[in-house]
């Protein structure tokens, strides 16, 4: 129908059997093919090239292009598919005889990759496919090696092979199973090839304009050539702005899909079917009218006013005024998208905003704009777009957001404090945040790297003299308001000094020593970020556009700044790590950890975690001059070196280290540098620190008086003899081992006499208790020497002695009746004075001697009774009165009876039965005789007769 | 035989007894009487006693605090009530004289010995061996001196050869 001597696009987008277009945009690839078929001719070598582009970036079509390439300079072409059943199958050719092996990557082998990557050689058959491939190439690359497969190898000289694989095949497959074919550093690979994978606007439109002449009758590109034909027809360019746009959208603006959009866009129009159809087709589903849904779709400017237009400025920009381009990359960026000027390759395609189109060999930038941008002689007029509420159906809104976004962030960002706070966000720079001249600081650590961050703004030049003068201090001292500092990121701006300006004033201070003492430049601790005025406005767009590819959520490459403050840190870290030390010690005490490295240090040895050691030691003896305060060299330490990152050792560590070595002598508070007179104080104060040591005192107050216990400790040293540091060091860390060894002893022995103290404390009170008791004891028990056993011992005591005072109470009373002398507490004065009292003997006895009075005691009273009844018997009886026994003898004598018969009577008392008997055993008498003197008694009446027996 | 015991007070004076106990102050110490080689618990002793032959001494003082002053015990000590109400006192010290009177017979029968040999030999050979054996010069005594001193310990002989000197010269 449109006088085509063939379909000029292939319905599934793959390039043409009989192919009679030519591809668009290959030049350069071209180029390098053309550099490889000369290696091959020219070079008597056989050469492997490798192109390299994703699925549906035009491979095949470069290949077509190749291989016509190919043929014009003589080569014989073969070309295969590398698809499963690949097979090796040469065409014979003639020594000297040109030929090209052209290998194209089958799509089934591309999804196979793309889709199991590593995991596809798990297939028999893939696997053995890229082993015949390697082998083929190997074969035909060194073909004396492979007779068996290639024949005679002579004839296989001037070969070229070129190999177009995806990068799944070629990067995760290829370069991992067969590395000596496909590395390039190592295999055989002489160049690859990549495949520039963008496809702009205007290469897509000459693609399907040279297509479509590749394939006209002559009446066709007659008709063209006399004007009377678009070149583009059946096609306009709205209809390709509107495919390239729908392309855009999906993501894939490929080759292969573009072609494939087109060819049904071709196939619909041939049909009598149109580009409004396809847009349905292709899901873009809004209810509008086909004319103005094509024309929404296409967003670019068309001639005639319609209903739903709107007004605005076409202009025509060649690429090549670059002056021109540079005002409208302003404008654009405005709008939200990022213009190239330098690669025509990035300049494409955004739908109302530009499009680019070559005309007459030259590329054109049409740029839309709703005003005015005074570029008058490339203005072509006023044209039209659909209008914005029409548009935004088609969801044209978000440009319209990011233009109100990109204006705001615009204004924002011309204040400087607002630009360094975006910066902050962006680099992920969170920190204390400190004053600083012409703006601000913030100071972090960032694992163990102490960094501030500076943000100045210069606008005149007494400023940035300010800056640097703070620069310039902050170096040499490397603190800022008390904060150390490892590494230094400064960013200055200005609107007015340009940054050769600033960049002349600052880079000197990059020369000077870091940290004043440091034996390399502050370069290697620092970065800078300039942004004068020629570069300002860079600055915000390149924040600008991330910010906005942030906010439509789409990937965007960090501003460069980021990419800076990266490699700056990273360099730095590289630098500050040099000055680290990491102690490694056993189970030892740090203190003999120190001594260690000490030792192998003057020993010369290579000490693991302290290879910057010596260029510290160097750089502190530096700063010490002659003498330093303690305090002040760790803090010295601290600010030079990056102790954060040290393991295992902290600034009092190295100052300790410096000591041990003997390179600082301690005098007073002060640290010297090693001097022979100071080493010997030094050594002569030790020694008496030593020697106080020696005896561990340990005495305590309480209230029965001081305690005190005493214990010594050996702490000989044999050799104190030195002339030079060396010997000095040797000597001080035997003397320092000694006291270190010497105050742990001392320290368990003192707390053993502490313990000592308070269990002699603890006795001392049981001590005091017994004493209250038992005051006369107090010789036994010397405070001093008392022992457990003998407070036992007197404990003891105390309790018999307790015991014997109550044994003693009970029958006191009843010795007293018994009229007995007998005074048991004085015996125990007595006893109490000897040092092992025999109170359990006398407790015993006095225990045996109660039961003794009990009995005698009861005796007594019994008698006591007999006497009283006796009395009364007698006063009855005789009418006599008085003391018992003398009456008893009177009347016995009177009554001529024997007086203790007399006195058995009495006591039985009146009326009492007499049994001759029991008077017989009671007074021992004979029985005769007691009944006759009881029948005296009867005669005398004193006892009545019936009653005797 | 029943013992005599005198027990001397304060203001009164030495008299008779088979024992003489003098608890007169004022006192030197205070310590335990060691007598014939036991420990006597009804007495403390308070004092030194001065001549005589000493037969007990201060168990820590080790002073000599009971001596044999013509022929009776004298300690200087102070007996313990309880010890003497009981009777304890004249038991303990009834049976230190009947260990006495022992060491009495086998000093005699010595003696006998030694005088006949001086008068015989002008130096007796038994007061050497005797000596000897005391000193620890010689393990073993002559078996007409092993036979009477047969069961007495090395100390106690000790005592006996020094009561022996003294009666012999």
């Amino acid at each position: 129908m449109y006088a085509f001597v063939d379909l000029p696009f292939s319905p599934s987008g793959v390039t043409h059997l009989t192919r009679l277009h030519k591809a668009v945009g290959f030049e350069k690839e071209l180029r390098e093919v053309e550099e490889v078929l000369e290696a091959a001719l020219y070079g008597n070598v056989n050469v492997l090239a490798v192109v390299i582009a994703p699925y549906g970036w035009g491979k095949s079509e470069l290949l077509d292009e190749v291989e016509k390439l190919a043929k014009e300079r003589g080569f014989l072409v073969h070309r295969t598919a590398l698809s499963l059943g690949f097979v090796i199958d040469l065409p014979t050719k003639g020594r000297d005889e040109p030929l090209l092996v052209l290998i194209d990557e089958a799509d089934e082998i591309s999804r196979l990759a793309a889709v199991h990557k590593l995991g596809a050689l798990g297939d028999e058959q893939f696997m053995k496919l890229v082993q015949k491939t390697a082998t083929l190439i190997r074969a035909l690359l060194e073909p004396r090696s492979y007779r068996h497969i290639l024949g005679d190898p002579e004839r296989y000289n001037k070969v070229a092979i070129i190999a177009a694989f995806t990068p799944q095949l070629y990067y995760t497959i290829l370069k991992n199973v067969v590395p000596d074919v496909f590395e390039i550093t190592s295999g055989r690979v002489y160049r690859e090839i990549v495949l520039d994978t963008r496809y702009p606007f205007w290469q897509y439109v000459e693609t399907v304009k040279q297509r479509l002449a590749s394939y006209s009758t002559p009446e066709r590109i007659k008709r063209i050539e006399s004007g009377d034909l678009d070149a583009l027809s059946p096609f306009t360019i709205w209809e390709l702005a509107a495919i390239y746009h729908l392309a855009k959208r999906k993501g894939e603006a490929t080759p292969r899909y573009l072609m494939k959009l087109t060819a049904r866009l071709f196939q619909l129009k041939k049909e009598g079917g149109r580009l409004a159809e396809l847009l349905r087709e292709e899901g873009v589903d809004v209810e509008l009218d086909y004319d103005v849904l094509e024309l929404a779709f296409a967003a670019i400017p068309f001639d005639k006013k319609i209903a739903v237009s709107k007004e605005i400025y076409l202009y025509r920009i060649p690429y090549n005024d670059k002056d021109a381009l540079a005002s409208i990359k302003e404008y654009l960026i405005l709008k939200g998208v990022d213009f190239d000027i330098k690669d025509p390759k990035n300049a494409s395609y955004e739908p109302y905003v530009y499009y680019t189109l070559i005309e007459d060999g030259k590329l054109y930038v049409y740029l839309l704009s709703d005003r005015d941008i005074g570029l008058d002689n490339y203005l072509i007029g006023k044209k039209y777009i659909v209008s914005e509420d029409i548009a935004r159906l088609l969801g044209w809104e978000e440009t319209q957001t990011i233009a109100a976004l990109t204006k705001e962030y615009s204004q924002k960002l011309e204040n400087p404090l607002a630009l360094f706070e975006e910066i902050e966000r962006i680099a992920g720079i969170e920190g204390i945040k400190l004053k600083y001249c012409c703006g601000y600081a913030l100071w972090l650590n960032n694992m163990g790297i102490r960094e501030i961050h500076i943000f100045t703004h210069v606008d005149k030049e007494e400023e940035l003299k300010k800056v640097v003068e703070n620069l310039a201090e902050l170096i040499t001292q490397g603190v800022f308001n008390g904060y150390a500092i490892d590494y230094i990121d400064i960013f200055v701006t200005s609107r007015v000094l340009l940054t050769d300006t600033i960049q002349n004033s600052i880079s000197p201070l990059l020369l000077t020593y870091w940290k004043k003492y440091y034996k390399e430049p502050a370069s290697n601790f620092v970065t800078i970020h300039i942004y004068g005025a020629d570069r300002f406005e860079k600055l915000k767009h390149e924040i600008i556009k991330y910010e906005i590819n942030k906010f439509l959520k789409r990937e965007s490459k960090l501003p460069q700044f980021v990419d800076v403050l990266r490699l700056g840190r990273e360099r730095s870290r590289e630098n500050i790590m040099k000055y680290t030390l990491a102690l490694k010690k056993g189970k030892e005490r740090k203190f003999a950890a120190l001594i260690k490295i000490a030792e192998q240090l003057d020993q010369g040895q290579v000490v693991e975690g302290f290879k910057s050691y010596r260029q510290i030691e160097e750089i502190i003896l530096d700063v010490i001059e002659e003498s330093i305060h303690e305090k002040e060299l760790k803090s010295v330490i601290g600010s030079l070196f990056p102790t954060s990152l040290w393991r295992d050792f902290r600034e009092e560590d190295l100052v300790e280290l410096f000591k041990l070595r003997g390179v600082v002598v301690p005098h007073g508070d002060r640290l010297y540098k090693y001097n022979i007179e100071l080493a010997r104080q030094y050594i002569t104060e030790l020694l008496r620190q030593l020697e106080e040591l020696s005896i561990v005192k340990v005495e305590k107050q309480t209230p029965y008086g001081l305690i005190k216990e005493y214990e010594k400790i050996n702490v000989e040293i044999y050799d104190i003899n030195f002339e030079d540091l060396k010997t000095y060091a040797k000597v001080l860390r035997e003397i320092l081992l000694k006291i270190y060894e010497v105050k742990e002893k001392y320290e368990e022995v003192r707390k053993r006499l502490e313990e000592k103290i308070e269990e002699k404390i603890k006795i001392i009170k049981r001590v005091s208790l017994l004493l209250e008791k038992l005051p006369q004891r107090r010789k036994y028990l010397d405070i001093e020497k008392v022992k457990e056993e003998d407070i036992r011992r007197e404990e003891a005591i105390l309790q018999k002695y307790v015991e014997i005072l109550k044994t003693w109470e009970e029958v006191k009373g009843i010795a007293k009746s018994l009229g007995l002398s007998l005074d048991v507490e004085k015996d125990l004065v007595f006893l109490l004075e000897l040092p092992e009292p025999w109170l359990d003997d006398y407790l015993v006895n006095l225990k045996l001697y109660a039961v003794e009075l009990q009995k005698r005691y009861e005796k007594y009273l019994e008698e006591a009774r007999s006497k009283k009844t006796a009395a009364e018997w007698l006063r009855q009886k005789l009418g006599l009165e008085g003391e018992v026994e003398k009456i008893i003898e009177i009347a016995a004598t009177k009554l001529g009876v024997t007086p203790k018969l007399l006195f058995a009577v009495a006591r039985r008392g009146r009326g009492a039965v007499l049994d001759i008997e029991q008077l017989s055993t009671e007074t021992g008498m004979e029985r005769d005789i007691v009944e006759k003197e009881l029948e005296k008694l009867h005669r005398v009446g004193v006892v009545e007769k019936k009653y005797v027996a | 035989m029943s013992l005599k015991i005198v027990i001397v007070k304060d203001h009164e004076e030495i008299h008779d007894g088979d024992v003489v106990i003098d608890a007169r102050e004022p006192f030197q110490f205070f310590d335990v009487v060691i007598l014939g080689g036991r420990e006597i618990k009804s007495i403390i002793a308070v004092g030194q006693t001065s001549g005589g032959v000493p037969v007990g001494i201060g168990k820590y003082t080790k002073k000599v605090v009971a001596s044999i002053i013509n022929g009776r015990i004298y300690i200087r000590g102070v007996p313990l009530a309880l010890y003497k109400e009981m009777g304890l006192l004249e038991k303990e010290l009834s049976a230190i004289k009947k260990k006495r009177d022992e060491f009495d017979i086998l000093i005699e029968k010595l003696k006998q010995i030694v005088i006949a040999e001086r008068k015989k030999y002008r130096r007796s050979p038994s007061l050497s061996a005797l000596n000897n054996y005391v000193e620890g010069l010689s393990t073993s005594l002559p078996s007409h001196l092993a036979d009477i001193v047969e069961g007495v310990d090395r100390e106690t002989l000790k005592k006996i050869l020094t009561r022996l000197f003294e009666e012999v010269y």
